[in-house]
């Protein structure tokens, strides 16, 4: 009599598991959220951050305005805008390999478009149009141009045997790069299509930072490497023209645009910004000492990363010190200038931003402090209001 | 007859009106517009002021002018400041004096102001990521280049006059050579100067700067097979995680000379020297414990120039 009873028992347990097992099986995210809720195991709510993108028990849908694009660490970038049918999405080169993947700015999904190594890669420039990416190694010896896959075509690349300074591409997807001798800074174009190079332009000192231009012909500025004990002089440069501009100082550095330069600079011991405006010469100061490295030209206007602290330029350059950075937008058109929000506070870590660059109303950078890819995705040419 | 006769002798007499020290007409070359700077830089204000060394000024009134144009604020001021024009482009500073017999002397100068660029290059060393420009430091190599321009560099030949704390460099002018190399001193601001003038010995600009002595630097940063150099200095004290790892010390600003070949490269662990690899500013820990702290200690130095060293630590809690 007993064993009918316990094979009952039994069985009744065992179709309950089941049952259980089919609901939860079926029964979706409410089905596990109302048995957590009934066993009192409340998952945890994730913060509102950059976890949420990459999360699935994320507590939110919304995509955060301030997220990390990526894990690997990036040594160059070049954003797209979006489309009707896509989401917005960078090219980014890896550091330490060269490999070149595409990741969506909203999903975060990643693909990788080249496998080609280049040991220790350090510094990476993408083209405009996103066909080719020029990779620098660690000591600067060469530079790897690798063409992406476009269609059926497969990853190639060439190498320039060169000791590179600086490096950019120009908006007719021509590389342009220099090369620093015993003597002067000489600064070559090199076209990806035909492998064709061009020396473009000799200046006479080595010690040169130079800000390519939009196109091979220029203009593009130069200016000695940034000391704040020795004296800095800014020249407008191309292939027949080498200009001096209304613009020296200590601890001189500059960033332009099609109308505007803006450049800091040690005045009475305490740095100073200033705007240049480019066809009337007209000169005004910013309230905001900032370094022009952390601005991104936006049309006639400047999106910048601005810091706080009271760092010295030598001791940012050595990596001694990060700074924790927030956002200013400038207008240098009337001289106007506001705070946008604290992006290291927003993200909880540190953000000392490094190449900027805006792209269909969205700010992209890296964080100097772990090489890695951001995007602000808010309309930054508003104050941010809190309620 | 006679008093006629005296009196036709003593009006034609030309060293009376000499002793009578009568100025009314006379023209006094030594009066002049002096300028501070004597060569102001474009754009920048500079101070025009009288120099009168005869008495013929005295008390007389001063009127300037500017491009021709009177400055009603001037009157009178022996010295008065003003702003130099852009690089290429000439002003005239006019100074009228009239005395109270009612001469008049006009003295003028004429500016052209150009720019005149000193860039200074210590052959010092600093890493491939470091972006800003190496510093002076005691008996290191500098390099200084001349660019004078309008704000177009100035075609033609000239002569370049450098001198470094009052000693000309290399004995004299240098034809066409806007480019010296020299030792820097031990002096905290030596001063650099640089003539130009032309040919003929015309000077169109002169500058001088000062030049800041710095010391040489150490950082210690990691080394990655897969990054290489990591552009991160490591602060004391750095958690040491893996079972290996690479550090490489940059002394910023030794001179290259001494860094390329130094005399002197010590390594110690807690006072114990050490041997480092090939690369003398690099060495590999490996990890043989957990839970301890030790001290890295490094030392570069020049047995000839022996302001060239430098010298750092770092603690690491072995983990």
């Amino acid at each position: 009599m007993r064993k009918p009873w316990l094979l009952i028992v039994a069985g009744i347990i065992l179709l309950i598991l089941i049952g259980l097992w089919l609901y939860l099986f079926f029964g979706g995210d409410d089905a596990r959220e109302d048995l957590y809720n009934a066993f009192g195991l409340q998952g945890d709510e994730l913060p509102f951050g950059i976890e949420d993108i990459f999360g699935n028990d994320s507590a939110t849908t919304s995509v955060p305005y301030l997220r990390q694009l990526s894990f690997r660490q990036v040594i160059g970038y070049v954003p797209f805008s979006t489309s009707s049918t896509s989401n917005p999405y960078v090219y980014f080169a890896e550091a330490g390999t060269g490999h070149v993947y595409k990741v969506d700015a909203v999903t975060g999904n990643e693909e990788r478009l080249s496998n080609i190594t280049i040991p220790t890669a350090t510094r990476a420039v993408f083209s405009p149009n996103g066909q080719y990416v020029a990779v620098v190694p660690n000591d600067s010896r060469t530079i790897t141009v690798v063409t992406l896959p476009n269609g059926t075509s497969t990853v190639t690349s060439a190498t320039i045997e060169t000791r590179v300074a600086d490096i950019s591409f120009t908006t007719e997807n021509v590389l342009v790069y220099t090369e620093r001798n015993s003597l002067n800074t000489v600064g070559f174009s090199y076209n990806p299509t035909n492998e064709e190079r061009a020396t473009i332009f000799t200046i006479p000192f080595r010690e040169a930072v130079v800000a390519f231009g939009e196109t091979v012909n220029g203009p593009h500025y130069t200016y000695p490497k940034p000391a704040e004990e020795l004296e800095g002089y800014v020249y407008e440069v191309s292939s027949d023209v080498f200009r001096r501009l209304p613009i020296s100082g200590f601890g001189l550095s500059m960033q332009a645009s099609a109308t505007w330069i803006v450049y800091a600079k040690i005045e009475n011991n305490q740095p100073k910004t200033f705007l240049f405006n480019k066809t009337n010469g007209d000169l005004s100061a910013l309230d905001i000492p900032l370094y022009p490295e952390k601005c991104a030209s936006h049309v006639e206007t400047f999106v910048c990363g601005v810091t706080s602290e009271s760092q010295t330029l030598s001791s940012w350059y050595q990596g001694e010190a990060t700074l924790n950075d927030s956002l200013w937008y400038f207008v240098p058109e009337v001289n106007y200038s506001f705070f946008i929000e604290d992006i290291s506070a927003i993200a909880n870590t540190s953000i000392d931003m490094l190449y900027p660059r805006v792209r269909s109303g969205a700010l992209y950078f890296i964080n100097k402090t772990t090489n890695s890819l951001w995007v602000y995705d808010r309309d930054f040419t508003s104050p941010v209001i809190d309620n | 007859m006679r008093p006629l006769l005296i009196g036709i002798v003593l009006s034609t007499t030309p060293w009376f009106a000499l002793a009578q020290f009568e100025t009314s007409g006379f023209i006094d070359n030594t009066t002049t517009v002096v300028l501070d700077p004597a060569f102001p830089s474009p754009e920048t204000d500079f101070t025009a002021t009288i120099n009168d060394y005869g008495a013929d000024g005295f008390g007389a009134t001063i009127e300037w002018y500017f491009n021709g144009t009177k400055l009603d604020w001037a009157t009178n001021r022996r010295s008065i400041e003003l702003t130099a024009p852009r690089a290429g482009e000439s002003s005239e500073i006019q100074a009228v004096l009239s005395s109270s017999g009612g001469a008049l002397q006009r003295v003028s100068q004429t500016i052209t102001p150009l720019y005149l660029d000193i860039i200074i290059e210590p052959q010092t060393h600093t890493p491939n990521f470091y972006k800003g420009r190496a510093l002076p430091t005691p008996d290191s190599t500098i390099n200084a280049t001349a660019l004078i321009s309008n704000p177009n560099p100035l075609k033609g030949e000239y002569l370049y006059t450098w001198r470094f704390n009052n000693t000309v460099i290399q004995g004299g002018p240098l034809r066409n050579i806007n480019r010296v190399s020299f030792t820097m001193s031990q002096d905290s601001f030596p001063v650099l100067s640089v003539t130009v003038s032309k040919l003929n010995g015309t000077i169109i600009a002169r500058r001088s700067i000062t030049i800041p002595n710095t010391t040489p630097q150490v950082f210690f940063y990691e080394v990655s097979t897969l990054y290489g150099l990591k552009p991160i200095a490591l602060k004391s004290p750095f958690e040491l995680i893996s079972n290996s790892n690479t550090m490489r010390v940059v002394p910023y600003n030794l001179d290259s000379e001494v860094y390329n070949n130094p005399n002197v490269v010590t390594w110690e662990i807690d006072g114990e020297p050490v041997s480092p690899g090939n690369n003398p500013y690099e060495i590999t820990l490996e990890k043989t414990g957990s839970g301890a702290q030790v001290e890295v200690g490094f030392r570069v130095q020049s047995t000839t120039k022996f302001l060239q060293g430098a010298r750092g630590s770092l603690s690491l809690n072995i983990l």
